[in-house]
Parts: C-alpha cells; sequence; structure tokens
C-alpha cells in the first residue's frame, strides 16, 4: 500500500513539474514578456543623448516590477538576446560562427561540443524572409533542441 | 581573541534580544573607539564630500534617501556607520535581500575586516540578487573601458568610460559579463541649449546602471561607430570583490550630473580609487576627461606591477569593415565595389573569384559594410542584405581570421590639455607668448582613437605681449575640423569634410589688436593618400559682428595638406584667401606652415610660419601636455 502511495504521489509530482516545464515551455517571450516593445532605443542619437539609460536593473528587479518569474528565465535572457542581436546573430550563422552566436547557444544552456551541429542546422533551416526574424529564429531553434539535442542543452 | 568571539556567539544563540543587543552594542563601541567614521575608506563608500569653507563637515554626493541607514546620515559618518551596524544585527525578514547585509554590501564587508569578531556573530543572510547578478565565484577581472570620442552629441566628444566585470564562468562569452555605466538621466527630445546649460550647471541627474556587456557592444560599437578599448586591471581576487561590491551599492543611486567635472570619467575613477591608492581623478581641476583616466591608470603600478594588465580592442562596425576591407585582394575589392554599384545584387560578380573562401571574404565585408552605410535604417538594411546573406549561406562554413590587435593604444596619445610657451617674431620684433587649451587635440597632435586628421579644441586661449603688454591674442571656445576621410572610396565610405569654430581674434590684415568674435563654418572634400597624408580644400564662411570696417560675413578659401614624414614630425602646409566682399577690405593671400615634432605623450615642439603678403611671423614653442 506504501508502496502504491509512493508512486501515486510520484505520478502526481511529475504530472504537476510536467505542467509547470509545459506551462513554461508554453510561454512566447515576445507576447508574454513584452521583449520586442521594451528597454532597447536603436535610434542613435538618442541612446547617445542619454548615453546609457538602457537599464536601470536592480531598482526594477528588487522591487519586483517584472513580475512575471516565467520571464526571468535564461530561456527568455535567450530570446532577449536574440531581439538585441539578430543581426549579428543572422551574420555568424550564415557565417558559421561567432561570438553572438556562441553566447546565444550558451544562453539555451548547449554544451559547446553540439555547438557545430546545432549551427549546421540552422543554417540549413534559417528562414531570411521572415518579417519577424528573432523571434522565428528562436522557435527554429528551439525546435532544433527539442528534437536532437535535448540532452545536450539545459534550457528546453 | 577567541573565547571572545565564542563568548560572543554564544551570546547572540541564547535567542534573547537583549543579548544581541548588547552584541550590538560591543560592536558599536569597538568602532566608536576605533573611529571608524573618521576612516577615509568609510568616508570613500558613503561618497562623503568636504565642505568647501569647513572641512570638518561632510555631505554625501549621493542624493537618494535610502542610502543612508540613519535619518542624518547624509552628513553624520559616524551616526551612519552606528545605524549601518544596527542594520546589520536587525532579523532578517521574508526578503533577504532587502536586508542591510545585501543592500549594502560593501559596507558589511569592510566592517567585518574592521571589527574583530563581526563576520562570525551577525546575522547571515543570502543575497540571491547579488549572487545573480555577479555570480562572485566566476569573477576573474575588472576592465576599464574608453568608448572613442563620438561627433554625434557634445557630451559624447571626449569619449567614454565604463566598467566591465569579467567572468571566468565557462559557459558565458564577453558579451555576458557584467557592465557598470554612468551617466545622465536626459529626458527624451529634450532641447538642445537646455541640455547644454543643464548639463554644465547641474540640472540634471545621473546614474549608475548595469547590462551585459552587448548592451554596450551594440550602443557603442555598432550604432555609434566608436571602437571600445579594453583595459584589464590588475587587480586581486579581494579588490575585485570589493569593487564589485560597492558597485552592487551604487547601481540606481543618483548623483548631481555635471558634464564638465562630475561626469563619468569623474565617478569611474572615484570607484577605482577605492582600491587602488593612486590620484586618478582631478582635484582642483574644473573639468575631467575619461582619457585622463587612461593615463593615470597606464602610469600607475599596483602591487609592484603595471596596473594595465591587458589591453583588447572591440572594434566598431566600421572598424571592422575597414580591416576585412584592406584584406581584400585587388580582385575582392573591384567584386566588392560591383556589387554595391549593383544595389548589392551578387550577379555574377564573385564567380571570377577563384575560391570559396574568397567570395566569402567579399561577402562578409559586404555585411559590414550595409550595416555602417545603412545606420539607423534597419528596414532597407534588411532588404539589402537578404541576398548577400543567401549568397553567404550557400557557401561552405570556413575557418573565422582573428581581428588583429593593434599596436597603438588611447593612453599613448597625447594628453589632452596643454600649456604651451612661444616665442614669435614678427616685423624685427620678438614677441613671447603663452597657450593654454583645456582640451582635446589639434590637427597635428599624435593621437589614437579618435578620427584620423581631426581637431577637437576647447578653450583655447593665448596670450601675447605686445606694445601695451601681455594681451589676448586669441580665444577660441570650441573649433571642431572632421575631415571624414574615405578609407576606401566606396560610395558610403566618404563625405565632406567640415568645420567649426566660435571664438576671438584679429580678423583682418595689418591690424593685430582689431580683434573680433566670430563664429566660422566650413565644408570641403579630403582625401588621404597612403597612410601617413591627406590633401584637402576648404571653404569657411565667417560671421562676425559688422562694423566701419566690416561686414557682417567674410569668406575664406583654403587648400592643405597634412603629412607625417616621421611618427615624431608632423608638417601641415595650408594656402588660403581672406574675401572680404561688399567691404573697404581688400581681399588678400596667406599660407602657413606649421610643424609638430615629438610624440610623447607629455610634450612636443612645434615650429610654425605664417605669412600674409609680405609679413612673415615664425613661432617656436614647446608644449606641455598633462
Amino acid at each position: 500500500m506504501k508502496k502504491l502511495l509512493a508512486v501515486a504521489s510520484l505520478i502526481v509530482a511529475s504530472a504537476t513539474v510536467s505542467t509547470t516545464i509545459q506551462a513554461e515551455e508554453q510561454i512566447n517571450p515576445w507576447t508574454h514578456c513584452g521583449i520586442g516593445a521594451m528597454i532597447f532605443d536603436k535610434n542613435a542619437t538618442a541612446a547617445a543623448i542619454s548615453n546609457i539609460i538602457w537599464d536601470l536593473g536592480t531598482t526594477a528587479v528588487s522591487s519586483n516590477i517584472s513580475s512575471k518569474d516565467a520571464c526571468k528565465g535564461q530561456r527568455v535572457a535567450a530570446a532577449q538576446f536574440l531581439q538585441d542581436t539578430i543581426a549579428q546573430v543572422e551574420e555568424e550563422t550564415v557565417i558559421g560562427e561567432g561570438v553572438h552566436l556562441t553566447t546565444v547557444l550558451n544562453l539555451m544552456g548547449c554544451d559547446a561540443a553540439v555547438h557545430p551541429a546545432l549551427i549546421g542546422e540552422m543554417r540549413s533551416q534559417l528562414d531570411l524572409n521572415t518579417e519577424a526574424k528573432a523571434e522565428t529564429y528562436f522557435t527554429q531553434l528551439e525546435a532544433s533542441i527539442a528534437v536532437n539535442y535535448a540532452a545536450q542543452c539545459a534550457v528546453i | 581573541m577567541m573565547i571572545r568571539i565564542w563568548l560572543l556567539i554564544f551570546l547572540l544563540t541564547s535567542s534573547l534580544s537583549l543579548a544581541q543587543a548588547s552584541v550590538l552594542e560591543h560592536f558599536q563601541q569597538q568602532a566608536d573607539s576605533l573611529q571608524l567614521h573618521h576612516d577615509p575608506y568609510w568616508h570613500a563608500l558613503l561618497h562623503y564630500k568636504k565642505h568647501r569653507l569647513n572641512t570638518q563637515r561632510v555631505r554625501s554626493e549621493i542624493l537618494d534617501d535610502d542610502f543612508f541607514l540613519a535619518s542624518d546620515g547624509r552628513t553624520n559618518p559616524a551616526s551612519e556607520l552606528q545605524a549601518t551596524l544596527a542594520a546589520i544585527f536587525q532579523d532578517i525578514n521574508e526578503d533577504p535581500n532587502q536586508h542591510a547585509s545585501c543592500r549594502f554590501i560593501a559596507r558589511t564587508h569592510w566592517l567585518e575586516k574592521k571589527l574583530t569578531g563581526l563576520a562570525e556573530v551577525r546575522p547571515r543572510s543570502a543575497c540571491t540578487l547579488f549572487e545573480q547578478w555577479a555570480e562572485p565565484e566566476y569573477l576573474d577581472s575588472v576592465s576599464l573601458v574608453f568608448a572613442s570620442g563620438y561627433l554625434g552629441n557634445p557630451a559624447s566628444f571626449y569619449g567614454h568610460i565604463l566598467l566591465k566585470l569579467n567572468s571566468n564562468n565557462p559557459v558565458k562569452t564577453h558579451l555576458q559579463h557584467q557592465s557598470l555605466n554612468y551617466g545622465a538621466a536626459v529626458p527624451d527630445q529634450e532641447n538642445p541649449v537646455a541640455y547644454i546649460v543643464k548639463g554644465l550647471f547641474g540640472g540634471y541627474q545621473s546614474t549608475f546602471s548595469y547590462g551585459e556587456f552587448y548592451k554596450n557592444s551594440l550602443t557603442y560599437g555598432e550604432h555609434e561607430l566608436r571602437d571600445l578599448w579594453e583595459y584589464q586591471l590588475n587587480l586581486t581576487e579581494g579588490e575585485v570583490l570589493q569593487l564589485t561590491y560597492h558597485a552592487w551599492e551604487l547601481i540606481g543611486r543618483h548623483h548631481t550630473y555635471y558634464f564638465l567635472k562630475e561626469n563619468c570619467a569623474f565617478r569611474m575613477a572615484q570607484l577605482l580609487e577605492l582600491i587602488i591608492d593612486a590620484r586618478l581623478k582631478p582635484d582642483l581641476q574644473p573639468w575631467a576627461m575619461p582619457i585622463s583616466v587612461f593615463h593615470a591608470v597606464s602610469g600607475t603600478e599596483h602591487h609592484g606591477q603595471p596596473l594595465i594588465k591587458a589591453i583588447k580592442l572591440h572594434p566598431s562596425r566600421q572598424h571592422r569593415f575597414y580591416q576585412k576591407y584592406q584584406q581584400l585582394n585587388a580582385v575582392q575589392q573591384q567584386a566588392l565595389a560591383a556589387i554595391i554599384h549593383h544595389d548589392f545584387r551578387v550577379h555574377g560578380f564573385l564567380e571570377p573569384l577563384p575560391s570559396s573562401e574568397q567570395q566569402a571574404q567579399v561577402l562578409e565585408a559586404l555585411f559590414d559594410y550595409i550595416e555602417f552605410a545603412y545606420l539607423g535604417e534597419p528596414e532597407v538594411i534588411k532588404q539589402k542584405k537578404q541576398g548577400l546573406l543567401q549568397a553567404r549561406l550557400m557557401l561552405p562554413v570556413l575557418p573565422l581570421a582573428p581581428f588583429p590587435q593593434p599596436e597603438q593604444f588611447p593612453h599613448q596619445s597625447t594628453r589632452p590639455s596643454m600649456w604651451q610657451l612661444q616665442a614669435s617674431h614678427k616685423s624685427d620684433k620678438f614677441i613671447p607668448g603663452v597657450r593654454f587649451r583645456a582640451a582635446y587635440y589639434d590637427l597635428l597632435t599624435a593621437q589614437t582613437g579618435q578620427p584620423p586628421f581631426s581637431a577637437l579644441g576647447m578653450f583655447d586661449v593665448t596670450l601675447a605681449r605686445e606694445e601695451q603688454g601681455f594681451v589676448i591674442q586669441q580665444f577660441e571656445l570650441l573649433r571642431i575640423e572632421q575631415m571624414n576621410l574615405s578609407a576606401t572610396g566606396l560610395p558610403a565610405d566618404s563625405g565632406f569634410a567640415w568645420k567649426v569654430a566660435l571664438g576671438y581674434r584679429p580678423l583682418i590684415r595689418h591690424c593685430s589688436d582689431c580683434r573680433h568674435l566670430y563664429a566660422e563654418g566650413g565644408l570641403g572634400k579630403a582625401i588621404r593618400f597612403q597612410e601617413y597624408g591627406i590633401v584637402y580644400a576648404m571653404l569657411d564662411g565667417r560671421l562676425h559682428p559688422a562694423g566701419e570696417q566690416l561686414n557682417l560675413v567674410s569668406a575664406v578659401g583654403r587648400l592643405g595638406a597634412i603629412v607625417d614624414i616621421h611618427p615624431g614630425w608632423r608638417s601641415q602646409l595650408e594656402l588660403g584667401w581672406n574675401s572680404y566682399t561688399q567691404s573697404g577690405y581688400q581681399s588678400y593671400g596667406w599660407y602657413r606652415w606649421h610643424n609638430r615634432f615629438g610624440q610623447s605623450p607629455d610634450w612636443d615642439i612645434r615650429l610654425s610660419v605664417d605669412t600674409i603678403q609680405d609679413a612673415t611671423q615664425w613661432t617656436l614653442s614647446y608644449s606641455r601636455y598633462w
């Protein structure tokens, strides 16, 4: 009976965990966390005049302004990085290597050993015609990881 | 000693608030007897500044009330220290990050070092926010980063400075390292006049902000096309932590911003002075410049070693393009130019190139070209780049050549402020003179990290002895000359040379004491030949108060050349024609030949000849820079 109870609780627990993971997976950083709309001003003049002020970080973090916990993880950090640096990541993907590309894969928790293979896959799938470049890139990267590299990438 | 500590631990763990109170009292008394509130380090942590007249009185420069734990902490170091100890001993509530020992982590660690037993008995809290931000277990070193000058914004003319916390976390690249930045909080769409006035006279608050280094790399390197020079400092593990602790305390804190002195250079130097026993910021001089901090750091020894451990250049997008372009052979350069000429359609321009590698090099150089040529036009970039990306995707992955690191660095340039002694000879008269320039460089200055063959001068005054004694021979509030040189001859890599100047000096011939205020603007074209010289043609328009002899406007045409004959000898020859249309004044021609000898950051010798028709003035000068 004890054994049965333990198994039952394990099943309940694992169901709860997988629900949580699924819930996190379903979050789209662009629509749920407002990535495309926030922070980084690409207007050179404005950025120069304020000469910084892109992140008053601690104030925001410590006062919990960013209220969704799901928007604080590695996955969303990877999405944010992609949103900010998609021009560089796209170039480096067609070239086949680069520090921005390595950073994205690091943020997705992928072992360095699988970077070349994963980059090869991204090269073969890269959609250069899409309007939502960063989001499309992210979706394709997640899909590639889920299918072939789930064991080598921690953030999935 | 151990008995005392165990006694303290026993008292505290006896869980009586009375015991806790007496332990606190013990440390407060200890701090008091050691006079810790007079310690310069405590004053530095609280940013206390002495009153100008009464040096016994201090006031913190930090404007935020919650930076202080005592109600009079802003002006009372002793009371703030006692209150800090009391806060450290407070119970840890639901959010440990809000506990004083997490919010004021540098103060806490310093007090632990100073007060025996404090580390063992104070309540411990996990400072998770700090841990996430700094990852102290991976903190490796600290770098000071110089962003080269940017003429798109007056506040950035003189460069910028920020701090980078380097991590040895194997799964992080340098783009993910934390950085600390400091700048004024300027409202969007601020009126330029208000911007200058408020910037000069303390109308803005400034703050420390943080972010991963890639944000700096984007802002400065990609959007403003500024090189980032990273100076890694030779610090001990403990010093890196000390600096990081205080950096954490400063994030989001406000100061009053003064463009000239209490600016990014001043605050970053102040932060470094916490751990480096050297003067890195000016005391009496009413201005502070980012490059001066790098000069100071380069001349500093720390624990018997040079303070600078290594220097790394993070080149701007434009710089990367130049580098890649120079590495192309002539056929590749022709292919690149043809592709640009055909609106970035690759057509058959790559086929003549013998290898995939050569084709890839052309395409990769074009990525950089488009990004800098169409800066601020994301849709155009996207459209023009698409075919090139597609073409590169068709080629194999090839080994990437590392960006070659330079041999000259900004701190090796001439220092920014100048005193100059002059001896002139004109019409059989000897004229001694003295010149002072607050900043920064002229067309002859030896410098790295600024646009080549350019000038940026501010507050430049020359006193010369004339018959009536020493008089202001000339004064220039501002001078900018930007040659906008093309390194490649490609369409987007060329622009007009331009100049602006505001000042007061003789403007007409044969009347050295007829000085006028003037505003000058010039436009022209400069062409580079090889690495060592330029030729230029400029047309300047000059506005000055109209008088009996002078109309409101005059014009100057100039032809010139500047040549680096040797790294220690730069020579400028300029011929000009002053034209005073519709006035009683006759137009006249002139020429000048100016030379700089020496390439030390600290001094140079200049020899110049200025001839206006039949009158020639020879000047020999010795310049001292600091």
